[in-house]
């Protein structure tokens, strides 16, 4: 825990600060009440709140605050006022002798489902919602801020529809491996490496396609943020909402919001939670005892020597010959049961009509599960530390000009073990395929164990070889101006955006190597080590991993304006950007757009958008593409013949068309044109003096003259329906997406032109399916509750791939979905009868017994062989959906969060946990205790694996074409979030703690789980840092 | 680009949509000081720069074609090919490709690709005809003189050179195939039509001949001008010698006298000849004797067999102490062979992984001290119990077995034995280990850095092409062909004996003399990817993989060491094995292709 030091120090200069803050703010308030006596109602961030029902219950009495929130009551000590508004939780408070001196000040908390009356835009832009025709779902603070996590990702799982996100795996990956090649002419550029991702452990996807992630207007990989600093991600589907992406728009857009300033006194807020998290399900393996039983019978059932005797067997039960027979759980050794995780943020906003402010500092720190050695000066163990913040400043610097500054820095500190000096997934990698029996940790004289085929001794490698770091710094900057022509023509106004941002990344390599020792006991009994691999001296060597400029400029003519029910919208946008990647020439996509709306007294509304879009990558001529989509709405409630029906706030019917594009980022690095390149490390040494022999060959694949952009004609229809004064939200969408133009390699890639083929612009697909969302929030009194929920389906369809010519129409993908997985279907195990009667097996296997797998014969040809494929899974609607309820009541909070997913098929692929026993240099490899249930004679009815065999066995593998034995549910529905909190009676903090509001919580993620299969977990693949539960508690000041 | 039309409604103000026009057109059209195409990707015009009189990137060019031939050192999925003959088997257990060859794991759809290249070979094939077609812009002012002692610009050997590594991969093609489509010169594009035909075998035959007759003259001979740099290049010995193996498999029973079996017309002569002919064998015969007689001891002397056999493997570079070689790979100078093929039970600097176990076929088939086979020799008799006792020299060059010397110890690869250890997976399961290739380590204390190149043409095998063909084409053996092997065992170390026939039968019939040559050519070039073609051409592989492959297993009792054979491997060999499937997908894609016979 030494290298938390530093953060003991950031946390105490947080509470420094928030202490300084407060003392200002209570001085400031102090200044201020000397007023007389003032009722005002404030939301949680201390703006004023107009138009609440203001009551004294039991009474009828009744009023509504005013634009400033402010109320006039008569009311007198003991009175219980009650606070009802439509995007506030019922409140009541009862009114103390303090109030009646010095006026009543609540904040009231904001529904658990937010309805606000605009939908979040890229670059700021205010969209009415009623007038919105896409296919958005959009979550806010407070649920975002009910998750912990290094990235904003696992806040989004089950809350926002028509996003499928699948986790896999527990920890990100560390960036460390350089964008360059050592070479012996130098250091080599690989060119055309994309930044990296934020995110390395989820798998986004909505309706087919992996969306764009835009922040606060620029585009970026950009996940890891501060929930606490976020206002609202919004998912945008459809094509007229991400048409701002012009030639990426068939991705559609995640659109990430960050706080904005607000008007008025200094509002503070300070959170503080701290997390134990615990791996799930870790696989279990076999103990020494039972693994060497287990490969001596699979060694006999090959015809191999077996290799342990009964006296063996008796030392591995035994455990008392610990040296030469060992029992080593690797990941009870080297993994700790759980870790500390923590996060910290402070907000501070505030400011006056002309200027306003808003400051958030974050700092999280990740620990991982290696254990760490106290001997070690440094950390080992896996790690992650982000310091964020986010500062915002809005000007109004005349009455027409206003400007948004906003500048963001972060750093973010990674950690891993030395391991084998590439990072801990290869560790983690060994400990998953290392065998109990392997080596003893150390030998008997205190050196570390090993053989021939384990040279790098796995406690070494988590404790003793040292660490690698990297790092990642971000600034991003954005201004962005927007000047009112009201005064020349009214509605016109023109905004100007020019932000930059900058990312460095880098390592540190601190990593060694130990030497290992066989130990063994020659026939007299003398003890004999054995010295495998050199030891290698701690190093120190730096890798500049990557330098990331982006530069983004847009500007904007609006014109906005009502000419009596008719409403005119209308923009011309330009904008680029200029992206440096390392030592990549600058790519420049650019976008000029032109959006018309009109809306006939936001009953009718017509909308359009037109990009021109141009990216710098492809051939020259074949630049510029045209995108477009419109859209048509109608609120069928605002019709006349709707209006008796007063229950029906809104029954908006829409519908868009557009065709959309997406390219750039498959664009490749100059493909259209062929090149030859020039490589100094795959040499070919000359004459004698085996110098030089530098190659130069043409590049693979040959050029594509013709690449360019896939694209995609999307429709989406869908229907909005808000009912009992909102208190039913419905929204249910339908899309059809006809993409085409997909890069595929061509069918006659025939191998005859000696190179390999380029993608091509060849392949149709379809996707379509429906998402619905439905929220229902009310309350009894003071009892508030909501629940809501996603239900969504995704289907999709080949409809051209170039096939060649297959023997049966089972064997075509074409037709079948997207993603559709093809194998041989099993049909149980061999019986020495099947064999005996010649029932069909694959053709070249020498050594097929009874208890191997028994595969249909689908072509009937009494030959198993690849026509006898078919497909096996992934071929249902993918459906999932997310559930979230909760209730409030008198300041205490509960709510849990439900994901599921449903026709989902996962193919367990990995062999070291399938057969196990697999062959590690001389040895063999770790196996797994599912493996007790392997065909035997004895077993044979109830056998769910084959018969074992030592080093693989392809056929019962099926030969590489897969089977279905490998093949199960991966439905699964978790228990994401639970979530317990408690609000400090603000009557209670008003008179003890000055004006601070507290709120203390507790969360529990990923809690409890069913799933369909109960081998391995149903989102993290196998040799994957494990998913985990995390219970963190936490404390949330205001004031 | 810019729908203006939405803010033309206001009239008053239409100056201000050209100025905001132009301001998004400049936001748009702003580019920077960059090159608009990234200059270290070269174009075809750099590399075959019409400027450059060093023609560096063309000779980089050229380079990476040779970098396309194959490292046989462990380079069948980790093993040598022979391990997939009956002279050796791989020490893994988990199949490797070399036993799925062996017991014949594959199909059309399913190959083994570590052996059976076909994309990689027109690959080159590629690579190849680039430089053909574009050599000549370069103005070379460098120059080379031919073996007719003529001066030419160096664009003339490098196209030569290219047109020999072409018909090198034509002919790794056609003994894994049989023929295959020619392209000729042609380089092909996106837009060309790729379903192009097999031709016929007689077709290929003809043509890779034609093509190294065309281009002799053009290639430089031994000794190499600027070893330095150009060691490693094509020579007219090299092209020539090329030429005697495509005439001898052109001549051997697998394409000529018995092709394998077809109903279908159209396979027919894509596989072999439509009918047999004799003169082949006089064709393969001659072209053997002109390159041992124009390159040979007795013409240029460029070329001759080296004091040392393992010295061929060893000592490179040196055309008096090695002057066997004729063309081979480069490789590295390292302890690769050693550490992969060593003997089990070594660590540190000696460890050896004992990858390839040779079979106990292979260890009968050397002979005893004097040249005779194994139990017919008088003066040496075979002792069942003392197996290594008085044999040919030859063996304990090429394999390792119990008791030799090696890293200063004496091995053990008895059961349990330090050599052969009991308690891991992995044991030599014949005994044996594979001692060729290797440095001289039998009194070392530990491996060290050798030159590991691999060895493609030699004069040894000259020497067995010209007694192979020229026995088969004459009724009975004369003195040429006893000549040829006597040279051979002669160099081995073998005794001359009284009658001066190196162990050698007087008189042999035809097919006695088969069976010595077949035998000579087995154990002369043991692992050097000869003995897996050679059953394969001879048509004897479905006779050999009848029987199963034997080990042995030596058993240590309180009395000594006990030896028996054991049965190691039982491979599968059908006829349609003798030539590889062409790739599922080229057949399925290319409507012109015609897969080879029962695939």
């Amino acid at each position: 825990m030494r290298n938390n030091k530093c953060q003991y120090l950031i946390l105490f200069m947080l509470i420094w600060l928030v202490m300084g803050i407060q003392s200002v703010c209570v001085k400031a308030q102090d200044n201020s009440s000397k007023s007389s006596l003032t009722n005002i109602v404030l939301d949680p961030y201390g703006n004023p709140v107009s138009n609440v029902e203001i009551g004294i219950k039991g009474s009828d009495i009744k009023t509504f605050t005013k634009i400033n929130g402010t109320f006039d009551l008569d009311y007198k000590v003991g009175d219980i006022l009650t606070y009802s508004h439509k995007n506030f939780m019922y409140s009541e408070s009862k009114v103390s002798k303090k109030d009646v001196k010095e006026g009543i000040q609540i904040h009231l908390q904001e529904k658990s489902i937010k309805n606000p009356s605009n939908v979040p835009e890229p670059y700021g832009e205010i969209i009415d919602k009623n007038s919105y025709l896409g296919s958005a779902s959009t979550i806010y603070t407070d649920q975002l801020t009910k998750t912990m996590g290094s990235t904003v990702i696992p806040a989004m799982v089950g809350r926002i529809s028509g996003l499928n996100i699948i986790q896999t795996r527990g920890a990100r990956l560390h960036y460390t491996s350089a964008n360059y090649n050592a070479d012996l002419a130098g250091l080599i550029p690989v060119f055309g490496r994309r930044v990296y991702s934020d995110n390395s452990e989820f798998s986004l996807n909505a309706r087919g396609q992996a969306p764009i992630v835009i922040v606060d207007g620029i585009q970026r990989e950009f996940y890891s943020l501060d929930p606490e600093a976020i206002e609202s991600i919004s998912l945008q589907k459809d094509a007229l909402s991400s048409m701002f992406l012009g030639m990426q728009s068939s991705r559609g857009a995640l659109i990430i919001t960050t706080k904005k300033p607000t008007q008025g006194a200094m509002n503070i807020s300070f959170t503080g939670r701290y997390g134990i998290t615990t791996p799930l399900q870790l696989p279990k393996p076999l103990n020494s005892y039972q693994y060497t039983y287990l490969l001596n019978e699979a060694l006999t059932n090959d015809g191999k020597l077996p290799i342990y005797s009964y006296e063996d067997f008796e030392k591995y039960r035994s455990g008392n010959s610990p040296y030469t027979h060992p029992d080593v759980n690797w990941f009870d050794e080297l993994l700790n049961n759980n870790a500390s995780t923590q996060s910290y943020n402070l907000n501070v906003s505030g400011g006056n009509n002309v200027a306003q402010y808003y400051v958030s500092l974050g700092y999280m720190n990740e620990d991982g599960l290696f254990i760490t050695s106290s001997k070690n000066p440094y950390n080992t163990n896996l790690n992650y530390q982000r310091y964020l913040i986010t500062s915002k400043i809005n000007v109004k610097v005349t009455r027409d000009f206003t400007t948004n500054i906003m500048l963001v820095g972060r750093i973010e500190d990674g950690n891993q073990p030395g391991g084998n000096g590439s990072g801990y997934a290869d560790l983690l990698n060994t400990i998953f395929t290392t065998p109990n029996s392997a080596y003893p940790i150390t030998n008997p004289d205190g050196s570390w164990g090993g053989n021939i085929s384990f040279t790098n001794n796995l406690m070494s490698q988590t404790i003793n070889s040292g660490y690698i770091k990297d790092n990642a710094r971000d600034i991003l900057g954005t201004v962005n101006l927007n000047y009112d022509f009201d005064k020349l023509i009214k509605g016109l106004s023109i905004q100007a955006i020019g932000s930059i941002t900058t990312q460095s990344r880098s390592a540190t390599f601190r990593t060694k190597r130990s030497q290992v020792f066989a130990y063994k006991l020659d026939s007299e009994g003398n003890p004999v080590y054995t010295m495998y691999s050199t030891p290698s001296p701690q190093i120190n060597s730096f890798s500049s991993v990557g330098n990331y400029q982006d530069m983004y400029g847009q500007l904007a003519i609006n014109y906005d304006r009502k000419f009596g029910l008719h409403g005119i919208k209308a923009s011309v946008k330009g904008d680029t950007r200029t992206i440096l990647n390392n030592y990549d020439l600058p790519e420049i996509p650019s976008n000029v757009m032109a959006n018309l709306s009109y809306d006939f007294n936001n009953k009718y509304f017509v909308q359009s958008t037109l990009t021109e879009s141009y990216y710098n990558r492809y051939a020259t001529g074949k630049r510029w593409g045209t995108f477009y989509a419109f859209g048509l709405g109608w609120d069928l409630s605002k019709e006349a013949f709707m209006k008796s029906v007063t229950w029906i706030d809104q029954f908006k019917l829409r519908g868009i068309y557009g065709l959309t594009g997406n390219g750039i980022t498959n664009s490749g690095y100059y493909i259209w044109s062929q090149t030859y390149s020039y490589h100094g490390a795959a040499w070919y040494p000359l004459g004698t003096s085996q110098s030089s022999g530098f190659f130069t060959t043409e590049n693979q694949p040959i050029a594509n003259p013709n690449i360019t952009w896939e694209k995609a004609h999307k429709t989406n229809v869908g229907l909005d329906l808000s009912l009992f004064n909102s208190k039913i939200q419905f929204t249910a969408d339908y899309y059809n997406d006809n993409y085409f133009d997909l890069l595929q390699s061509r069918g006659k890639s025939i191998e005859l032109i000696g190179a390999s083929y380029p993608d091509e612009n060849i392949g149709k697909a379809r996707w379509y399916g429906g998402e619905l969302s439905l929220t229902y929030q009310d309350n009894i009194s003071k009892f508030n509750y909501y629940i809501t929920g996603n239900w969504n389906i995704v289907q999709s369809k080949i409809l051209f791939m170039d096939e060649q010519e297959q023997p049966y129409n089972y064997l075509y993908q074409t037709g079948k979905p997207v993603g559709a997985i093809f194998g041989l279907v099993t049909n149980g195990f061999l019986s020495a009868d099947d064999i005996a009667n010649g029932y069909p097996v694959i053709q070249g296997f020498k050594n097929i017994q009874p208890g191997d797998v028994k595969y249909e014969d689908k072509n009937g040809d009494d030959v198993i062989d690849e026509f006898d494929r078919t497909v096996i899974g992934g071929n249902k609607p993918l459906s999932f959906f997310g559930i979230d309820l909760g209730v409030q009541y008198n300041g205490f909070e509960f709510s849990m969060m439900w994901q599921g997913v449903y026709n989902r098929d996962i193919y367990l692929s990995d062999r070291n946990f399938t057969e196990g026993f697999l062959q590690i240099n001389q040895h063999y490899g770790q196996a797994y205790e599912h493996m007790l249930n392997r065909w035997i004679p004895e077993n044979a009815e109830n056998a769910t694996l084959p018969r074992l065999s030592a080093g693989s066995n392809n056929y019962n593998y099926g030969n590489g074409w897969g089977t279905s034995l490998w093949l199960k549910s991966g439905n699964f529905i978790r228990l994401k979030n639970i979530n317990i909190a408690y609000n400090l009676p603000e009557s209670f903090t008003r008179s003890y703690l000055g004006n601070l509001r507290v709120k203390i919580f507790a969360t529990g993620q990923n809690l409890f789980t069913m799933s369909a299969t109960n081998l391995v977990d149903p989102e993290v693949s196998f040799t994957n840092y494990p998913i985990q539960r995390n219970i963190n508690f936490g404390v949330n000041v205001k004031f | 680009m810019l729908n203006s039309n939405i803010i033309m409604k206001s009239k008053q103000n239409i100056w201000m949509i050209p100025i905001v026009g132009i301001v998004l057109l400049f936001f748009v059209a702003c580019t920077d000081s960059y090159e608009s195409f990234p200059v270290e990707q070269f174009t075809k015009d750099y590399v075959f720069s019409k400027t450059d009189s060093m023609g560096v990137q063309a000779r980089n060019f050229l380079n990476s074609l040779y970098g396309m031939l194959d490292n046989g050192h462990n380079g069948v999925g980790g093993d040598y090919l022979d391990a997939a003959s009956d002279d050796a088997i791989s020490i893994k257990q988990n199949e490797p490709d070399v036993y799925k060859l062996a017991v014949g794991q594959y199909s059309a759809n399913n190959r083994i690709s570590s052996t059976m290249g076909w994309g990689k070979y027109y690959e080159a094939i590629r690579k190849a005809n680039i430089i053909i077609k574009n050599i000549d812009a370069v103005p070379f002012k460098l120059t080379f003189v031919n073996i007719n002692g003529e001066v030419k610009p160096l664009n003339y050997t490098i196209k030569a050179e290219a047109r020999f590594l072409r018909a090198y991969f034509y002919f790794e093609l056609v003994k894994r195939y049989g023929g295959v489509p020619l392209l000729g010169d042609s380089i092909y594009n996106l837009e060309d039509n790729m379903e192009i035909p097999r031709n016929s075998f007689a077709d290929c035959i003809d043509y890779m001949v034609r093509e190294l007759d065309t281009i002799k003259y053009d290639l430089r001979s031994v000794t190499m001008p600027d070893p330095s740099v150009y060691a490693h290049a094509a020579t007219i010995e090299a092209a020539m010698a090329l030429k005697s193996r495509i005439l001898l498999y052109a001549a051997s029973p697998l394409f000529n006298e018995k092709p394998i079996t077809t109903d279908n017309n159209a396979q027919k002569l894509l596989i072999g000849y439509e009918s047999y002919d004799i003169e082949r064998w006089k064709k393969a015969a001659d072209a053997a004797k002109y390159f041992i007689d124009t390159f040979g001891p007795t013409g240029k002397k460029t070329v001759d067999l080296a004091k040392n056999q393992m010295g061929v493997f060893l000592s490179f570079y040196s055309t008096t102490a090695n002057p066997e070689l004729i063309f081979f790979r480069q490789g590295g100078m390292d302890k690769s062979v050693e550490t992969n093929n060593g003997p089990l039970g070594f660590s540190g600097n000696s460890l050896g992984n004992g990858r390839t176990n040779p079979t106990q076929n292979l260890v009968d088939a050397f002979l005893m001290k004097d040249g005779k086979p194994r139990g017919e020799s008088t003066l040496y008799p075979y002792d069942p119990q003392k197996p290594y006792d008085n044999r040919d020299p030859r063996l304990g060059l090429t394999i390792l077995y119990n008791g030799a010397n090696w890293l200063g110890r004496v091995l053990e690869t008895y059961r349990g034995g330090a050599n052969n250890p009991t308690g891991t997976g992995e044991y030599t399961k014949t005994s044996y280990y594979m001692r060729k290739f290797m440095g001289n380590f039998a009194n070392a204390t530990e491996y060290s850095n050798n030159y590991h190149h691999w060895v493609i043409l030699r004069y040894t095998e000259i020497l067995l092409n010209y007694a192979e063909a020229l026995n088969e084409y004459l009724p009975a053996p004369s003195q040429d062909v006893y000549n040829a092997i006597i040279s051979l065992r002669k160099r081995a170390g073998i005794p001359a004996g009284s009658d001066k026939l190196y162990g050698l039968k007087a008189n042999m019939t035809k097919e006695e003399m088969r069976k010595v040559i077949q035998n000579e050519r087995r154990i002369e070039m043991a692992f050097e990817e000869q003995r897996y073609w050679d059953i394969r051409r001879w048509r004897i592989a479905e006779d050999i993989f009848k029987t199963p492959l034997k080990g042995m297993n030596i058993i240590k009792t309180l009395s000594g060491l006990n030896y028996s054979e054991v049965d190691v491997l039982t491979a599968n060999f059908e006829e349609k094995q003798y030539l590889y499937p062409i790739p599922y997908s080229e057949v399925i894609k290319n409507r012109n292709m015609v897969q080879n016979p029962k695939w």
